[in-house]
């Protein structure tokens, strides 16, 4: 061992090997790599310490350069890198980074061009072009990481390129964010164990013969591997996942002979595996054996002019189309022999292992697909999978299958060895899921709550100040109140007023728009003329207004499947009045016993009780009544009879619909008499019977030895007299009910009995 | 407009709706046909631990093309119609509600019905996946979640705009089936016979397709599942190559406008129309 | 209201005929659209990565076909034998769209081209001669190309014909 002088000028350390090659040391402090390469012998060896030092290095003979810590080169984004010039160089442990960007000038982190060079354990990134092997024969390129630099796929490098090179070993690197892995012109080739992704070919070759590719992973790239012009290529045991880019091929097969492509795995790449014009030459025939091609867009497509290919033992699990001719037709001249096919719909009932019918492919919007490629916009429809059914449940339509399978396996066939990814094992889709459910779950617990409180209510609820006495101004003004119904006019030119505290019966027969005022005093429709509600317009104010009005109407659209106490508890929270105003308005109808009740099963009286319940629940001024009795029976109607004149007396302001003249003439302060949506008459309920000339009938009951003598003295005196069995019917005005009485009376006829009739009434 | 008034609106809308046995069977319908294909679509390929999570997810956009428009139709048709035809419409109205915040209510609350069995379907059949180690698409699967919501409140717009316009909840239910067997098949149908017999280009019937919400909801989720349209063929290929990186906002666009115009347009004729 | 959807289905209806007159074609005096990195090739299905070599031809149907080596398109239209409307080319000097009847092209072996054909397009004829001087190249016209399409060169030489030639 002996130092050598010109090391001892350069000040580093030199150690002579037994052998007669020295060994350097280089660290970065000392003088730069290259001048020490330049003093180097051939056969020397450089051991390189950890630091920085800059390119670019050119090695023109042939050295060991062994990086120890993994020295960085450093190429400033300036051409290649590292040049390897001479045979034989080794390179084995650095971090060559910073290369050129210029894709004319191939700028790269390693070029190696010459033979027999080793390049080994380095991590090459930030470089346009990763490894580029020209006139490169018997190389090898080892456990190297390589990672692109991050641009459009356009802008970027090949991370290998391999250049007439022959027998090259290409073993075990990783690749990422690169162009290609390309090989032109070289033969002999191996490529294993490397696993690329993101790229655009993961691997390329182009005239390259007699290589063997093996458990490669190439995945995420735009085509898994691109095989074109080349002889005897065998490719095996290789995973192909997720190639999805432009042209997405697991693998693309252009233009090769006698390739063998055996026990590969393609997984939900945009297309398994592509195939055109391969093989090429007419003795040879391309084998694909034992692959696995499952849940890939297409398992496999084929250029129509492909021919004497041989698939056997083959995997197809769930492609959505499992084989596809490109343009349509049909394939001739290549065998189909004991794939898997999972759409297969045949038996193995003599358990041998295989179908006991053949497997045709023959699925008809396929076909069509196939064919017109522009229908492949209907993928996935609805209407495409109803014609597939159609098709084969109509044999006449089937098309004639794209292929046969003479003797289909009944269990996939899945080859060991295969490199893949570890699993993932990410528990966010779980997690994130397992919320959505949790989330989704819980809606719809909280639409089941029957007890909702929705939301709080605001402390000084509005309706206190309503129900204050107003001073002289008209609660209700209507003017020239119109509405039209298509060709029909409902209502027209109706005008008048309501003061606080009154009492209004809207009177007329069906039809005559009663129930159409009401409607339009509550904003439920567009009309024409102005209504103001306590000087509110109603027309501006909807909400405002109906606020201010209780409102029963003649169909109660009480929700059916509430329970009572549901039902005041909703509408309370929609008026903004507290839980405890709806439980005392429950009381106040005595429904307080059939809070839990549903609805549906209350008596008519009882929904009715309940919808006054509702009405007041905001206390408002205003009460509107449509027919408020009419679906009673008498006893009902009584008592809720009693609950208005309450009302009335406690200072509510009534409007109400009837055609009951007993309950307008108790209840009303005056009557508004609509004719064909006409206001006619406005006057006190007796004033206005009277100017109307309406008339009340009376049943009187003389002893029947009088009844003639009753019915002709009536009758002289000009009464509307009618003999109806024992009793004698006379109508009057309501005014006037005595007058028929007195009349007899004073003519000495005794009345034993009399009743009065005052519904409807006559005119 | 108030959003207490549409809370409480939507909360009772919300309830309605699970008392609906029509949202139990599409909701019963929707999970088994998705639950069960997780199960059948994953599984796998053995030790690979590779399972079909893209075919998985087509299948699921199959089912929601299918399935979605239907329930949110119906279920929107019935909502107004069937409480007008009651007559507990008008009498709602009655009280200090306004038209708009009926509308409003209501559709939030079906919509929260509906997106609690998208959340349901989705969720399962997730968690299913993500058991399963099939998370490489963890994106795409919640954007086919949030676009399959999309075309959802899309057809429930739709069904409201039937409603607005019928007076009984039949007839309303009719319509919308009818609809939705023109849009989900006719239209396709229709389309493959118009482009063989028209010889129509891939844009005229890239086009044509973009009018119908179900095609433009399924060419989302493709875009999202599967990172382009390519396996959509040459129409497929022209919507990449026409609007470039703003298809999917151009689809999403689409989508937001299926929900907004027909909601806007019932909402316009039940302000008219009232509760009769 | 009547009126309303009258005039609605009017206007559906003559949006829906404009869209599809709209829609109808790529026209030929348009260069066309290609998406680098993405679009496929329609005679080799690789992608079309680079814009110097790329060409494409719109038919008189108003399809267009995309290539990502100029040769390719020479060997695809003689495949297929369309109508075409129009050719387009890429100036090699400066990457931009010319029409393929006006190129003046150069073919040699010594160029790299994408599939290995080895003919590139220029706008001006004194880029053109000086190119083909500095790569030992002939110049070409579009009408020489159509009559005989260039073939793909294997290691720098022409490709022989192969054994038994090409599938028939």
């Amino acid at each position: 061992m002996r130092l050598t002088l010109p090391a001892l000028l350069l000040g580093i350390g030199v150690l002579v090997s037994p052998g007669g090659s020295t060994v350097w040391t280089v660290t970065p402090g000392g003088p730069p790599l290259q001048a020490i390469i330049e003093q180097a012998s051939p056969g020397d060896t450089l051991k390189v310490q950890a630091g920085s030092y800059s390119g670019p290095l050119v090695v023109t003979k042939p050295l060991v350069l062994l990086g120890t810590g993994e020295p960085v080169i450093q190429g400033h984004g300036q051409g290649s890198v590292v040049k390897l010039k001479a045979p034989g160089i080794v390179f084995r442990g650095f971090r060559v980074t910073g290369s050129g960007n210029y894709l004319d000038e191939e700028n790269s982190g390693i070029e190696v061009l010459a033979r027999h060079i080793l390049v080994e354990q380095n991590r090459l990134d930030d470089v346009l072009f990763g490894i580029y092997l020209r006139r490169a024969h018997g190389s090898i390129i080892r456990n190297n990481e390589i990672t692109g630099k991050m641009l459009d796929l356009p802008r970027r490098g090949d991370l290998i390129r391999v250049w007439y090179s022959d027998s090259v070993l290409v073993e075990n690197n990783t690749l990422r964010l690169g162009r290609d892995v390309v090989l032109w012109y070289s033969n002999h080739l191996t490529v294993r164990y490397n696993r690329i992704s993101g790229g655009r070919y993961g691997i390329h070759f182009m005239y390259c013969d007699d290589a063997n590719i093996y458990e490669n992973q190439l995945t995420e790239n735009s085509v898994g591997a691109f095989l074109m012009y080349s002889r005897r290529l065998h490719f095996y045991r290789n995973f192909m996942a997720s190639n999805r880019g432009g042209s997405g091929f697991g693998i693309g097969m252009k233009d090769l002979d006698d390739a063998r492509i055996i026990d590969n795995l393609f997984i939900d790449n945009r297309v398994g595996i592509f195939i055109d014009n391969s093989p090429r030459e007419i003795e040879s025939r391309c084998t694909l054996k034992g692959n696995v091609i499952a849940y890939n867009d297409y398992g496999v497509l084929l250029l129509p002019n492909v021919r004497r290919n041989l698939f056997e033992d083959n995997t197809f699990l769930e492609n959505e189309e499992q084989v596809a001719i490109d343009g349509g037709g049909r394939l001739v001249n290549i065998r189909w022999n004991q794939n898997f096919w999972s759409d297969y719909t045949g038996l193995d009932l003599n358990g041998d292992g295989f179908g006991d019918i053949p497997y045709a492919s023959q699925r008809f919007f396929e076909s069509l697909m196939d064919r017109h490629p522009i229908l492949r916009l209907l993928l996935y429809s609805p209407a495409v999978q109803a014609l597939n059914f159609a098709a084969k449940a109509v044999p006449l339509v089937q098309p004639d299958p794209k292929l046969v399978d003479s003797l289909p396996r009944v269990k996939m066939v899945i080859p060991v060895g295969v490199p893949a990814p570890p699993k993932h094992k990410d528990p966010t889709l779980s997690i994130l899921s397992a919320l959505l459910l949790g989330v989704s779950i819980g809606f719809t617990f909280l639409g089941r709550s029957r007890k909702g409180r929705f939301g709080s209510i605001p402390k000084n609820p509005s309706h206190k100040e309503a129900a204050l006495p107003m001073s002289e101004r008209p609660l209700v003004q209507i003017k020239h109140l119109n509405k039209r119904f298509g060709s029909l006019q409902a209502v027209k030119d109706v005008s008048f007023e309501v003061r606080p505290g009154e009492s209004i019966a809207l009177w007329g027969p069906n039809g005559a728009g009663k129930t159409t005022v009401l409607r339009c005093i509550l904003g439920l429709y567009p009309f024409e003329g102005e209504i103001y509600i306590d000087g509110l317009s109603v027309r501006e104010h909807p909400k405002d207004v109906r606020q201010k009005i209780g409102f029963v109407p003649q169909e109660l659209g009480l929700y059916d499947e509430m329970t009572v106490e549901e039902t005041v508890t909703f509408f309370a929270n929609l008026r903004k009045v507290s839980q405890s105003r709806a439980l005392e308005c429950l009381c106040a109808m005595g429904l307080e016993e059939h809070r839990e009740k549903v609805v549906k099963t209350l008596s008519g009286g009882m929904k009715q009780r309940l919808a006054l319940a509702v009405a007041l629940l905001s206390d408002p001024p205003l009460l509107l009544f449509d027919e408020p009795t009419s679906n009673l029976d008498r006893a009902v109607r009584e008592s809720f009879f009693e609950l208005l004149n309450d009302l009335r007396a406690q200072g509510k302001t009534l409007i109400f619909t009837s055609h009951r003249f007993e309950e307008v003439r108790v209840l009303a302060d005056r009557v508004l008499v609509l004719e064909q949506g006409h206001l006619v008459a406005d006057a006190p309920p007796l004033e206005a019977a009277s100017t109307l000339g309406w008339k009340t009938k009376l049943r009187l009951y003389p002893a029947p030895a009088d009844l003639a003598r009753a019915y002709s003295h009536l009758q002289a005196q000009g009464f509307d007299v009618q003999q109806n069995g024992s009793a004698l019917w006379v109508w009057v005005l309501p005014t006037e009910k005595m007058a028929p009485i007195q009349a007899l009376v004073d003519a000495g006829i005794p009345i034993q009995d009399f009743e009065l009739e005052e519904e409807g009434g006559r005119s | 407009m108030e959003s207490r008034n549409l809370f409480i609106l939507a909360l009772k809308e919300l309830r309605d709706a699970l008392l609906n046995k029509w949202f139990w069977l599409y909701t019963g319908i929707f999970i088994v046909l998705s639950f069960g294909l997780a199960q059948f679509g994953m599984t796998g390929i053995g030790e690979y631990g590779v399972a079909g999570f893209g075919r998985t997810a087509a299948s699921l956009v199959n089912i929601v093309v299918l399935i979605v428009p239907l329930m949110g139709m119906t279920l929107g048709a019935l909502s107004l119609a069937s409480e007008r035809e009651r007559g507990t419409l008008l009498y709602l109205l009655t009280h200090p509600v306004l038209e708009s915040e009926v509308l409003l209510g209501k559709y939030l609350g079906l919509g929260l019905a509906i997106f609690a069995t998208l959340g349901i379907g989705f969720g399962l059949t997730g968690l299913s996946l993500g058991l399963r180690g099939g998370v490489s698409h963890l994106s795409g699967y919640l954007a086919l979640t949030g676009f399959a919501v999309l075309l959802a409140f899309g057809s429930l717009s739709l069904g409201f705009l039937i409603s607005s316009l019928a007076s009984k909840g039949s007839t309303a239910v009719g319509v919308a089936i009818f609809l939705w067997l023109t849009w989900v098949f006719l239209s396709d149908l229709g389309l493959l016979g118009a482009s063989l017999v028209l010889k129509l280009k891939a844009q005229q019937l890239l086009f044509l397709a973009l009018m119908n919400p179900a095609q433009v909801f399924k060419m989302m989720a493709i875009h999202v599942l599967r990172g382009g349209l390519e396996i959509l063929g040459p129409a497929g290929l022209s919507a990449m190559r026409t609007f470039g990186t703003g298809l999917p906002w151009i689809l999403t666009g689409l989508l937001v406008f299926w929900i907004l115009a027909p909601l806007g347009a019932a909402g316009v004729i039940f302000q008219k129309r009232g509760g009769l | 209201m009547r009126k309303i959807i009258g005039t609605l289905l009017f206007l559906s209806v003559w949006w829906v005929m404009g869209g599809l007159v709209a829609c109808s074609g790529a026209s030929p005096d348009q260069p066309p659209k290609i998406r680098y990195g993405e679009d496929m090739c329609d005679e080799c299905k690789m992608l079309i990565s680079e814009a110097r070599f790329a060409a494409a031809y719109i038919t008189e149907n108003g399809d267009v076909r995309r290539f990502d080596d100029i040769g390719g398109m020479f060997v695809y239209h003689q495949k297929h034998m369309e109508p075409v409307a129009r050719y387009w080319v890429h100036d090699y000097k400066t990457s931009i769209w010319i029409r393929g009847d006006q190129a003046v092209y150069v073919h040699s072996p010594n160029i790299q081209t994408p599939m290995g054909y080895g003919v590139v397009a220029f706008k001006n004829r004194s880029d053109a001669e000086s190119f083909a001087s500095e790569k030992g190249g002939k110049i070409l016209t579009l009408q020489d190309l159509l009559a005989n399409p260039p073939q793909p060169m294997m290691g720098g030489k022409m490709k022989m014909p192969m054994k038994g030639g090409v599938t028939p």
